[in-house]
């Protein structure tokens, strides 16, 4: 513990720390929408792990290189306690950044928190685990180098290592989650983690730090055979856990969709979903109303009144349709998000087939250009126009291709491009 | 001897094709023993085995009765022994205080008191007042007590210290030999410095070509000089020893 | 004159950056798939971080306690950015030189190049020895924010064009020739 209270005072890592900060903060609040669930907010703010895990592996290497001196580690070779000697110093690095990763944790759970006005991480939970432990890894990987590589090209050496191993993770085992946690961009409202591969990565980065932790005490402490079996051990740990990724077909992904009962924000308009999202159902609610209430005022009859969020393809609902990101700048659906709800009044099960029908899709994507328009003032208003729309519409509640007329509508903003 | 502090026991080492230790074997009970030699004769190599921080190829080292080198007993050795080496290359952002401290935790002291025996064995190498000051910006005479005071610090039955008055200037070095004067248990130093050797030792051991050429005391070495009642009469019974050597 | 090169690393810099100058050719139009970004990024850009980083090695101080009493030390200081600028362009050029898909792309990463580099010179007198975390974090840092949408980095890359960064080198240069790196 000593050791650990020292270095933790005289590691490079807490000169660092403030700069490890900002570049947690930066990334947070680099995209928007992320406040909007709590999976999303979680698994964002530790995509900073991408970037930390590097970092942290350089100034592990740096400080093994340049702070630990031949004199400390002569003295360390015959000290009882010497075999720890550079994992301590591992360990401090790794606290500074774990805290760094904290910071914007904590940042992005109260956020979210009091925009989702909801409790607990629910399935999110093993994401705070996760990180600290890949993080962990990658600061070990760079002592690694460091006792390896005496040299000032240690500290980048050591973090092009890191950044390379989660490169060829995803190469080799379809996962960007080795030594780093990949961050979702998009909603995570109806997924949550794949228990399977979450616990098989988990197991990896700590093998991983187990191996590389090994190979330091067997580098700096002599050629200590307990060491050289920890790292064997370690290492076919390792080859397991990969095996495991590999069989697991991470490949497919890391998300499944929810088993969550579903909730609905009722009024003129229901909107339901997975219940991490009924923050965004009670804007959606509003956001559709006023939408469905414009449109009739255009001329246009709209029989959907419920619309589902991530729902399933035997929902007789509509979908709904929404960009976390665009909900933070507007304040509430964007336009053509209300447009493509809309304008998809009912999940047809053509929508699932190998070649789904091209009238659909083609009418779908007209009537939504054109509500959009309508929306946000910038067209629609021809008799002719609105007869195709409603015609359309009609279509798309009945799921009958061959009903959708003969039509081609191109937005204002695309006019405009043109 | 009835009951050694430190046992070096067939110790054979080298590095890669080349020999640096051939067979030496010794028994070092309290007191100061010297080890002398020229550059190269493995003086550092056996000193490092003999505080654990090296496995030689063939032999053992015991200190205090336990195996230096294997299982359990090694921790209990390593408890036992203390090494200050000849290249001080400490942390230099690391008060000395915090080096003595950490170094004491290392060789397995317990947490509490560690504050205070730290600035007690700075206080005995007359650092007591640049205790918080960083190593980096010590002289070189204090980082050299520095490093002896890391190895005090714990107590140890047997300490070895390489070279402990390299690169000090005469005063530095006066106050070096005193304090290495008042220590206890058994003390294995290597020095280039004749002197100190004559002024320290209890027992000298020469060692060349990677074997113990030599075994006995400081007159016993001025015995083999050309003229023993002479100043330097040590060195030159050690020249004498390496020349009777060479020409074997 | 050859203990001199080696003394400041000149000669394991100019291997990696010549290795680097024929990746950087073969890999001219490539882009590449990170970890974290939807979208590819050209490999250009990863060529120009990656020989920002090695090419710095030979501003590190080397003799920091005597380098002061050199009397050829302010002469050589002074030539030493100039050698890796020189380097770091022999490592980077043949990304941009020559290429079919010369033009905004290529003015943006050389732009992002020039500017990793103007403040990889200024962090070695700045931060010493400390200069690589600079480099490295403001290097992943980029490749994070040019993944978001509109791509920030370029368009602001973009905008700036490559007069300011070339300045910027040249600064941070006539800094490093005056000041030396920071040591300790």
């Amino acid at each position: 513990m000593t050791g650990l209270v020292i270095w933790l005072r005289r590691t490079t890592a807490r000169t660092m720390f403030p700069a490890m900060v900002a570049v947690t903060l930066a990334v947070l609040f680099s995209r928007s929408g992320w406040a909007w669930d709590l999976g999303h907010a979680v698994s964002w703010a530790s995509s900073s792990t991408l970037l930390l895990g590097p970092l942290s592996a350089g100034v592990a290497a740096f400080d093994t290189w340049r702070q630990r001196g031949r004199g400390l580690r002569s003295v360390e070779r015959s000290a009882l306690r010497g075999w720890q000697g550079t994992l301590t110093l591992a360990v401090a690095v790794w606290t500074y950044a774990a805290l760094a990763w904290a910071t914007a944790m904590a940042l992005a759970i109260s956020i979210s928190t009091f925009r989702y006005e909801g409790s607990g991480l629910g399935t999110w939970w093993p994401v705070l685990i996760q990180a600290p432990a890949a993080l962990l890894g990658a600061t070990l990987l760079g002592a690694v180098i460091g006792s390896l590589v005496r040299g000032v090209g240690a500290a980048p050496l050591a973090v092009g290592a890191v950044y390379a191993t989660t490169a060829m993770a995803d190469i080799v085992l379809g996962t960007r989650s080795v030594l780093a946690v990949e961050g979702a961009t998009m909603s995570l409202v109806g997924l949550r983690p794949r228990g399977d591969v979450l616990a098989v990565t988990l197991a990896l980065d700590l093998a991983l730090g187990a191996a590389f932790a090994a190979s330091v005490v067997r580098r700096e402490h002599g050629r200590s055979r307990k060491a050289l079996v920890s790292a064997c051990a370690a290492s076919l740990a390792v080859l397991a856990c990969a095996t495991g990724l590999v069989t697991l077909d991470a490949r497919e992904g890391h998300l499944e969709p929810s088993t969550a009962e579903r909730v609905c924000v009722l009024g003129d308009v229901e909107v339901c979903g997975p219940p991490e999202g009924e923050a965004i159902y009670r804007v959606a609610q509003r956001s559709l109303a006023a939408g469905i209430s414009q449109l009739e005022t255009a001329g246009l009859e709209l029989g959907q009144r419920t619309y589902d969020h991530a729902s399933a393809a035997s929902s007789r609902a509509g979908v709904l349709s929404v960009d976390t990101a665009l909900l933070d700048r507007d304040g509430g659906l964007d336009a053509w998000d209300v447009a493509s709800t809309l304008s998809t009044p009912l999940l047809c099960e053509e929508f699932f087939d190998a070649d789904p029908p091209v009238e659909l899709l083609e009418g779908q994507w007209n009537l939504a250009s054109w509500m959009s328009d309508v929306l946000s003032g910038a067209g629609g208003v021809a008799a002719d126009e609105r007869s195709a729309a409603q015609k359309t519409l009609s279509a798309l509640e009945r799921c009958a291709p061959e009903s959708v007329p003969q039509w081609a509508y191109t937005s204002a903003e695309l006019r405009e491009a043109e | 001897m009835s009951h050694p502090l430190l046992t070096l026991d067939g110790i054979h080492h080298g590095y890669g094709a080349r020999d640096v230790l051939r067979d030496v074997s010794c028994e070092i009970g309290p007191g100061i023993t010297a080890l002398i030699g020229v550059n190269g004769a493995g003086k550092s190599t056996l000193l490092s085995i003999a505080s654990g921080g090296v496995r030689p190829r063939q032999g053992a080292v015991a200190v205090g009765g336990h195996d230096l080198l294997h299982g359990r007993a090694r921790r209990q050795g390593l408890g036992k022994v203390a090494f200050m080496p000849q290249d001080a290359t400490f942390p230099p952002r690391m008060t000395a205080r915090e080096i003595v401290e950490y170094v004491d935790w290392m060789r397995g002291a317990p947490r509490s008191g560690g504050r205070a025996r730290a600035l007690q064995a700075l206080d005995r190498v007359r650092l007591a007042d640049r205790a918080e000051s960083r190593f980096g910006s010590l002289s070189g005479g204090m980082q050299r007590r520095v490093c002896l005071a890391q190895a005090i610090v714990s107590a140890p039955e047997v300490l070895v210290l390489d070279e402990p008055s390299t690169g000090l200037d005469p005063e530095q070095r006066h106050v070096m030999v005193q304090l290495i004067g008042t220590l206890a248990g058994a003390v294995v130093l290597s020095s280039h410095v004749m002197e100190d050797v004559a002024d320290l030792a209890d027992r000298v051991l020469v060692l060349d070509d990677g074997a113990i050429t030599f075994d006995g005391d400081v007159a016993g070495l001025r015995a083999l000089a050309p003229v023993p009642e002479a100043d330097r009469a040590a060195e030159h019974g050690f020249l004498a020893v390496l020349s009777a050597q060479r020409s074997a | 004159m050859i203990a001199a090169l080696a003394a400041h690393r000149w000669r394991v810099c100019a291997l990696v950056c010549g290795l680097l100058s024929v990746v950087a050719y073969l890999a001219r139009d490539d882009v590449i798939q990170l970890p974290f970004a939807d979208d590819p990024v050209p490999a250009r850009m990863l060529v120009a971080m990656v020989v920002v980083a090695a090419s710095l090695t030979p501003l590190y101080a080397t003799f920091p306690a005597l380098a002061t009493t050199f009397v050829r030390e302010p002469s050589v200081r002074a030539a030493r950015p100039a050698g890796v600028v020189v380097l770091a362009m022999i490592g980077f050029l043949p990304a941009v030189v020559g290429s079919p898909e010369a033009g905004r792309s290529a003015l943006v990463d050389t732009s992002l190049f020039l500017s990793l580099l103007a403040a990889g010179i200024l962090a070695a007198v700045v931060l010493g020895d400390h200069a690589w975390f600079v480099v490295t974090g403001a290097s992943l840092t980029v490749l994070f924010l040019e993944a978001l949408p509109g791509a920030p980095v370029a368009a602001a890359l973009a905008g700036m064009g490559l007069a300011p960064p070339a300045v910027a080198v040249l600064v941070a240069s006539a800094i490093y020739a005056a000041r030396g790196p920071r040591t300790g």
